[in-house]
C-alpha cells in the first residue's frame, strides 16, 4: 500500500470514527441485538435473530457512512480539495471506500463476536436434539460463515451506496434512494414466499440462507451425515450472486463514475 | 482529550447495556415436550426461572432436576450427575421456581420416585427477571467510562490552574 493511500485512509477513519458518529452506532445496535438472545436454540435461531434486527442498523449505518464520505464529498466539494493534492481520482476513491468499508465491518464484526460468545456458539451443544450437532459441534463453522455472509451484506450494501451517492451527487436524495431501494426489497420479498428464489434477495433471508446452505454442504460433505436446511442450491446461488456480484459491479461502476464525474 | 473519548464511549456502551437488559427483562418461554423427561440443554441466564409440570406420566411422586450439560453429557444419569437444582415430591400441574447462578447449558430431567425418568412429559420452561450477570457487567463499563470521564475531567483542571 503506497504512503499516499495509506494516509488517505487514516484521514478518512478520523473523520468516521469522530464523535458522536461511533457511538450513535455502538449504542444503536446493542439495544437492538442483545433482546433477541434466547435461551431456547436450534441451528436456525441462532443465525435469524442475528439479521433480523441488524438489517436496518446495517442500512441506516451503512447510508449514513457512505453517503457522507461520497455524497457531501462532491456536494460539498470536498474532493475537489482533497485532488488538490497530487493523488489519483483512483486512489481517493479507493482509500475511501476501503476506510469506510473497514470502519463498518469492524463495528458489525465486533457486535457479531459479543453475540456469537454470548450464545455460547462454540458450545457442540447447539440443536442438541439432534445427534449431529451433538457429536460434531457445527457451531464454529456456522460462525464463521455468520461471518463470511455479514462481508458479503456489507460489500453490497456498501457499493450500492457509493454508487447512489456519486450518481445522484447529493447526500440526503442518496440516502432516500438508498433506503427506499432496500426497505422496497424488504417488504417485496416478504410478500413472496420462500419457495421462489426472488425471496432470497432480502438482506434477512440472503444471508441466512447462505449461512444454512453452506452448513449443510460442509456437514454433508465432510462429516458425512445427512442435514436438509430447505435452501436449495438454485435459493444459494441467487442469494450469493446477488450480493457478491451485485456488490462488484456496483463497485465498478462507482469507479467509472468517480473516473468521469464533472467536480466543479 | 483522547482519553475523555474513550470514558465516553465506554459509558455509552454500559448505558446502551442496561436499556438492552431492561428490554430483555420480559418473560421469554418454551412448551416442551419429551418421551423420556429429559429437555434441553436451554441456555439459562442467572435470573427466576420457573419450571411447570404439565404432564408427566406417572403423575405424582416427581423429582426435577436442573443439571449443567457438563455434568450430564458424560454419563447421562441423573444418579451420577451433580444436579444444580433439584424438587422431589411433585405432581402433574406443579410448579417450580428458582434462580440459576452461573448462565450456562442446563438440562431439566423429570425422574419418578424410583429414579427413573419419567415417559411422555410435557412442560413449559420460562425465564423472567433481569439477569444479574449482565447488569453487573454494564454498571462496570457505564462506572469505568464515568471514572475515566471525571479524572479526565480533573486532570485538565488541574492544568489549566
Amino acid at each position: 500500500m503506497t504512503g499516499k493511500l495509506r494516509e488517505l485512509i487514516a484521514w478518512e477513519l478520523q473523520e468516521n470514527w469522530a464523535f458522536p458518529v461511533l457511538e450513535l452506532i455502538l449504542a444503536i445496535t446493542i439495544i437492538q441485538v442483545l433482546p433477541t438472545v434466547s435461551f431456547f436454540r436450534t441451528l436456525k435461531n441462532v443465525s435469524k435473530p442475528f439479521w433480523g434486527p441488524l438489517v436496518f442498523i446495517i442500512a441506516v449505518s451503512v447510508a449514513v457512512v457512505f453517503g457522507r464520505s461520497f455524497g457531501e464529498g462532491v456536494e460539498k466539494r470536498k474532493f475537489v480539495v482533497l485532488l488538490c493534492y497530487p493523488v489519483s481520482r483512483v486512489t481517493v476513491f479507493a482509500a475511501k471506500f476501503l476506510a469506510n468499508l473497514l470502519t463498518v465491518l469492524f463495528v458489525f464484526g465486533s457486535v457479531l463476536f459479543i453475540e456469537g460468545a454470548s450464545l455460547f456458539m462454540f458450545d457442540p451443544g447447539l440443536e442438541a436434539t439432534s445427534l449431529y450437532s451433538l457429536e460434531f459441534g457445527l457451531a464454529p463453522t456456522v460462525w464463521a460463515l455468520m461471518f463470511l455472509s455479514l462481508f458479503l451484506v456489507v460489500f453490497f450494501t456498501s457499493s450500492l451506496m457509493t454508487f447512489l451517492a456519486l450518481a445522484v451527487k447529493r447526500f440526503g436524495l442518496a440516502i432516500l434512494v438508498f433506503l427506499v431501494y432496500v426497505f422496497g426489497m424488504e417488504y417485496w420479498t416478504g410478500t413472496v414466499g420462500n419457495k421462489v428464489p426472488q425471496y432470497y434477495l432480502s438482506l434477512n433471508a440472503g444471508p441466512h440462507s447462505i449461512v444454512c446452505y453452506l452448513t449443510a454442504w460442509y456437514f454433508n460433505t465432510f462429516v458425512g451425515g445427512f442435514m436438509e436446511t430447505g435452501v436449495t442450491l438454485g435459493f444459494f446461488l441467487t442469494a450469493f450472486c446477488y450480493f457478491l456480484v451485485g456488490g462488484l459491479v456496483f463497485l465498478l461502476a462507482s469507479l467509472v463514475l468517480m473516473w468521469r464525474i464533472d467536480l466543479d | 482529550m483522547k482519553l475523555q473519548r474513550i470514558g465516553v464511549v465506554l459509558l455509552v456502551v454500559g448505558v446502551s447495556f442496561l436499556v438492552a437488559i431492561n428490554l430483555r427483562a420480559r418473560s421469554i418461554d418454551s412448551r416442551m415436550g419429551s418421551f423420556d423427561g429429559v429437555f434441553g440443554p436451554y441456555l439459562f441466564e442467572p435470573r427466576d426461572t420457573i419450571v411447570v409440570l404439565r404432564e408427566a406420566e406417572p403423575s405424582e411422586n416427581l423429582t426435577v432436576a436442573v443439571v449443567n450439560q457438563q455434568s450430564w453429557n458424560p454419563t447421562q444419569d441423573i444418579g451420577e450427575a451433580n444436579p444444580a437444582f433439584m424438587f422431589s415430591g411433585l405432581r402433574q400441574s406443579d410448579a417450580v421456581v428458582f434462580k440459576i447462578g452461573v448462565r450456562g447449558l442446563y438440562f431439566v430431567v423429570v425422574t419418578t420416585e424410583t429414579g427413573e425418568r419419567t415417559g411422555r412429559t410435557d412442560l413449559v420452561v420460562e425465564q423472567r427477571g433481569y439477569a444479574e450477570d449482565l447488569l453487573w457487567i454494564s454498571g462496570s463499563i457505564a462506572a469505568t467510562g464515568i471514572a475515566i470521564v471525571v479524572v479526565d475531567r480533573v486532570r485538565s483542571l488541574k492544568h489549566r490552574g
